[in-house]
């Protein structure tokens, strides 16, 4: 029952996710690997909007609970029913069969993903409700927001300081909404945990081979899942796997849009799992800001001021009801932002932080540390398999790229400049921030491989020659 | 752009190699956890059978030995007891502070309930001290009111 009520709890946003990703960017080619990357993003997509509608209920003066959860399926039925009949009759586009090594990549990420899928449930049973900061922050807030009913917002007393009552909403209104459907079960933020963990690398392997072929994103995704940070904190039931995964999303979106400016139905979506980052850690915000400032950079460049703004805005309106959220939640629900980082400091001290270079010295050396799959040299790996696949170093010049290399300057001037004690900032979040750009940073890499030709189009010269 | 099979399928091999064996050797490694990585379900058992006997919004005290800001053992205690009893708000209680500078010192005085880890007869003079009375039990741990139930 408790399997049978979580399975609609995510299918009926995700089918609502699936047919208006559908109806804003067309569906998806037949290709497997396409289908299947657009089913991710539309799991990851209906999760977010679920808890934005579940936010406004509370905020109406709802509770959470089984009444909520009628209402929800509900609501989520009727939206779909209305996208189901405008898609009648919508066909997918024809996609030409990948080679043989394509076929192969994708049955590797297939097996890859089945073993990931054993690893995450093994750190599951080991760790079923999560590490830490799972059950100290993110799982209790869920706990407030189900058991507390219309006195949800005793959640965010100053008493409870200690479990960060600023960090926004997105994962435990999640949680708190399947603990709706399905009464409270530890199987609810585990299920949530993993299908971060396991989609975001199939939604990357999508927007990669969309643009590089089944081989480039098949070999990206399975980088990302080889990741042991990963892996580690999507079990550990940690936001840091989620913001990654929208700000991944997001950056594909939102840089395909840059090539195809008339998709304003891609740059939208774009926007919205952008926005969706910034309503799960406040870090998400900062990494969509740096989103937004070499989004509108790249297609000024392209096309001017006047034209950027114009595209930009398509995707200020997807980020909308997230920002909104987000605002909300700031404004009348918890007033403080990173209260910890924001703690005054005089420029005398700022300055001798920011001149100091044996500080510079201890962030880098820690960074080039805690940096995803370092251990395991995954990072010369990420580069130099896109190389040997013909990477165009042109092609780098992406909302994927430099977004990701602006969040991590900005990762750098935050602990170049923070109050707390630098060594124990370090250590306790170093390795998490670092993750946010992992998947995109691929993303950028792999999607600037030039796709290989398609079996039909090289037959062809070989019969011209 | 013709890449060479050769070096297409290299790229494959490697990217399924680490794809693959990293995640099945996560698998197979011994767990990476801190001391109270599996006290969650501990103190949800525990712990959730004295929520009956709390009242909507209720202040719950949480009797520590230190001050969990520099206490690892006794922060993990209030968080724990935080995590099973919410929405109960809970707040730390140093029982010394309690019985050197007064109830008020010790904030007590703020809270209509404490959580007491204390077997038996220990809890009950404690209480008494105190000026509450047991008001529910599960496993080594009381839940301390002002009145019995």
């Amino acid at each position: 029952m408790t399997a049978l009520a979580l399975g609609a709890a995510l299918a009926l946003p995700a089918a609502f996710a699936y047919l208006l990703l559908g109806r804003l960017l067309g569906p998806p080619s037949r290709d497997l690997l396409a289908v299947g990357a657009r089913l991710a993003e539309a799991i990851l997509l209906g999760l977010g909007l679920s808890a934005l509608l579940a936010f406004a209920w509370l905020l109406a003066g709802g509770r959470l609970g089984g009444p909520y959860a009628a209402v929800d399926a509900g609501a989520f039925v009727i939206a779909a029913a209305g996208l189901a009949r405008a898609a009648r009759g919508v066909r997918p586009a024809p996609s030409s069969p990948p080679d043989a090594l394509g076929r192969a990549a994708q049955v590797a990420l297939a097996l890859g993903l089945v073993v990931a899928t054993a690893a995450v449930v093994g750190g599951i049973a080991r760790l079923p409700h999560g590490e830490w900061d799972a059950w100290a922050i993110w799982n209790l807030r869920a706990r407030f927001l189900l058991r507390a009913g219309s006195a949800w917002r005793d959640a965010f007393v100053p008493d409870l300081a200690w479990s960060r009552p600023e960090y926004p909403l997105l994962l435990p209104l999640a949680v708190a909404r399947l603990f709706a459907y399905a009464g409270e079960t530890t199987a609810a933020p585990q299920l949530v945990a993993a299908l971060f963990t396991l989609l975001a690398p199939v939604a990357l392997a999508g927007a990669v081979a969309r643009r590089s072929g089944p081989l480039a994103g098949g070999g990206a995704a399975l980088l990302l899942l080889a990741t042991p940070s990963w892996i580690w904190f999507g079990t550990c039931q940690y936001a840091d796997v989620p913001v990654a995964s929208y700000l991944l999303i997001g950056f594909a979106l939102a840089g395909a849009s840059l090539e195809a400016p008339e998709e304003r139905g891609r740059a939208a979506m774009g926007g919205l799992a952008l926005g969706l980052a910034g309503f799960t850690k406040n870090e998400g915000l900062a990494g969509a800001a740096c989103a937004f400032v070499v989004w509108g950079l790249l297609a000024w460049r392209a096309r001017g001021a006047r034209a950027a703004l114009r595209e930009l805005s398509a995707v200020g309106a997807g980020a909308a009801l997230p920002a909104l959220a987000w605002a909300t939640f700031h404004l009348a629900v918890s007033p403080g932002i990173a209260p910890a980082l924001t703690q005054s400091q005089s420029a005398a001290s700022l300055a001798a932080k920011v001149l100091d270079p044996e500080r510079w010295t201890t962030i880098l050396g820690h960074a080039a540390g805690v940096f995803p799959g370092v251990e395991l040299w995954l990072p010369a790996a990420a580069l130099a398999l896109p190389v040997l696949l013909g990477l165009r170093p042109r092609a780098l010049a992406s909302v994927a790229m430099l977004a990701p290399a602006l969040i991590f300057l900005q990762t750098i001037a935050v602990f170049l400049v923070t109050p707390l004690p630098l060594a124990w900032h370090l250590s306790s979040a170093m390795n998490r921030v670092l993750l946010h750009p992992w998947p995109a940073l691929l993303l950028a890499l792999f999607g600037a491989v030039p796709p290989a030709e398609a079996p039909a189009a090289s037959a062809a010269r070989s019969a011209a020659r | 752009m013709r890449l060479s099979p050769l070096r297409r399928s290299l790229a494959l091999l490697v990217a399924a190699a680490l794809g693959l064996a990293l995640p099945a050797y996560r698998l197979f490694q011994g767990p990476r956890r801190s001391p109270a990585a599996n006290s969650p379900g501990e103190a949800d058992a525990v712990l959730s059978p004295l929520r009956a006997a709390l009242p909507p919004g209720a202040r719950l005290g949480v009797a520590v030995l230190e001050d969990p800001a520099t206490s690892a053992s006794d922060a993990a205690r209030l968080y724990l007891t935080e995590y099973a009893l919410a929405p109960a708000i809970a707040t730390p209680v140093m029982l010394r502070d309690c019985f050197e500078r007064g109830r008020e010192a010790c904030g007590l005085g703020k809270v209509g309930f404490l959580t007491l880890a204390a077997p038996e007869p220990h809890a009950t003079q404690i209480a008494a001290l105190l000026g509450l009375v047991p008001v529910a039990r599960s496993g080594e741990v009381v839940l301390l009111g002002r009145r019995a139930p």
